[in-house]
């Protein structure tokens, strides 16, 4: 045999450079972008939006009581806390979902529906909520009228209360931004500290999801995006690092995205 | 001895190098699943085809495209759908005062409300912006053919049944 025959270090040589050559065809076939890794764990579970007039129990999958402004604006913050409630005395995980704007309430305006709600919640279902309720689940946005710093600020103080409870219970950032919108420093401050939940809506927010610090992503996808991120699978595909990791009802095994859709 | 020895390197190498191969190939192919919307990730896709009643837009819609400028310039498409018979684009990172819900109804035309082709072959985008606001507008929620808009920093409905604005309250 010729192989037997080489010494040690052509050998070796020998297998770096058969391996260059496999991962070049491979590269040249399918494209740099198969070399791009998707989320490890692939998410197996994932969070639906609900109106909190809408009670749903059928799904087997997660909840988002999807709040919107409240304050001045829809829903009721009475509504949102009680369909918040029903689901986690019915135990199936569950975020309640804000999308501060600034028509609707002042930053101090929503960290006090933070804390009402916490108190709420925890006071209402102590031992499911420590076992199914997600946390509270912000939809930020440059033109929802808040600087990056208010939304820092209003995460900040998300964070800290949510950090002292026992439980799944956190605060996610279901954040988007676009060129000319918040920077790529800006996200990272604004999701620091929280589970990011990036709204992939195009190849900017892919960029700026992989390029951030964080490792692991709730993703959030929604079928009303433009082509091809209205794809679940297209998306999730896109994403580096890892799925979000729940532990919801005591399983550890559960990963998850997030799907926007309205109903 | 020293000869044996070189062989069990020459096959660990060998093997390893096999196997970061077919680990990368797997990778790959798993990828391009995923963008042809195959089923790599069946939980995925049961989501996308079944947990929404509202269409998504087709290939015309790409950021980018000849058939998405024409319709939005250099404005960024936030959102797109179709609710009813009416496609929907939402855009964000326009001009200041650009008007940024776009409407393309399609009314009977069942090739047009498919939106397999650019539903632009059929009928006319319509531009529409709230009277004194301005900011790009996202869709927050749809309620049968009333939109929850985000526009400016202001939570407002657009009723796709009479083309109008409404202030959002607490309800």
């Amino acid at each position: 045999m010729t192989v037997t025959h080489l010494k040690p270090a052509r050998r070796g040589r020998r297998a770096i450079a058969i391996t260059a050559i496999a991962l070049g065809g491979l590269w040249a076939v399918a494209g740099p972008a198969s070399l791009a890794l998707a989320q490890s764990p692939k998410p197996n579970h994932h969070f639906l939006d609900w109106r909190p007039g809408t009670f749903n129990t059928k799904s087997s999958q997660g909840v988002v009581v999807e709040g919107v402004g409240s304050g001045a604006c829809a829903y009721s913050f009475s509504s949102i806390e009680k369909a918040t409630l029903r689901y986690v005395r019915a135990k199936k995980p569950v975020w309640t979902e804000f999308s501060p704007q600034s028509h609707c309430a002042s930053i101090k305006s929503y960290k006090s529906m933070i804390h009402s709600l916490i108190r709420y919640v925890r006071s209402k279902a102590p031992t499911d909520a420590k076992n199914y309720w997600a946390g509270v689940m912000l939809d930020e946005e440059p033109n929802f009228g808040f600087s990056a710093s208010s939304v820092i600020s209003l995460n900040k103080y998300a964070s800290a209360q949510t950090a002292v409870l026992p439980g799944v219970t956190f605060v996610s950032t279901e954040d988007a931004t676009w060129s000319g919108g918040w920077t790529q420093r800006q996200y990272d401050s604004i999701v620091h500290g929280t589970i990011a939940a990036p709204q992939v809506y195009n190849s900017y927010m892919v960029r700026i999801t992989n390029n951030s610090h964080v490792s692991e992503n709730l993703v959030t996808v929604n079928p009303a995006m433009p082509h091809p991120f209205n794809s679940a699978s297209y998306v999730l595909g896109k994403i580096k690092g890892s799925s979000d990791q729940g532990g919801f009802g005591g399983k550890s095994t559960t990963y998850w995205y997030n799907v926007w859709h309205s109903q | 001895m020293d000869h044996a020895k070189s062989r069990k390197v020459w096959i660990a190498l060998t093997a390893g190098a096999a196997l970061i191969v077919v680990a990368l190939l797997g990778a790959s192919l798993a990828g391009n699943g995923a963008r042809a919307g195959t089923a790599n990730h069946p939980s995925a896709n049961r989501a996308a085809s079944t947990a929404h009643s509202l269409m998504s837009c087709g290939t015309w819609s790409e950021q980018g495209s000849a058939a998405a400028t024409a319709v939005v310039s250099n404005r960024i498409i936030r959102d797109c759908v179709r609710v009813g018979t009416d496609w929907v684009l939402t855009t964000v990172g326009g001009a200041a005062g650009s008007a940024d819900v776009a409407v393309l109804r399609c009314g009977g035309n069942a090739a047009c409300a498919a939106g397999v082709r650019n539903p632009a072959a059929y009928a006319h985008w319509q531009w529409f912006q709230p009277a004194g606001v301005t900011g790009g507008a996202t869709i927050l929620g749809v309620n049968g053919t009333t939109l929850i808009l985000d526009v400016g920093g202001q939570q407002m409905s657009f009723s796709l049944a009479n083309d109008r604005f409404s202030a959002e309250t607490e309800n």
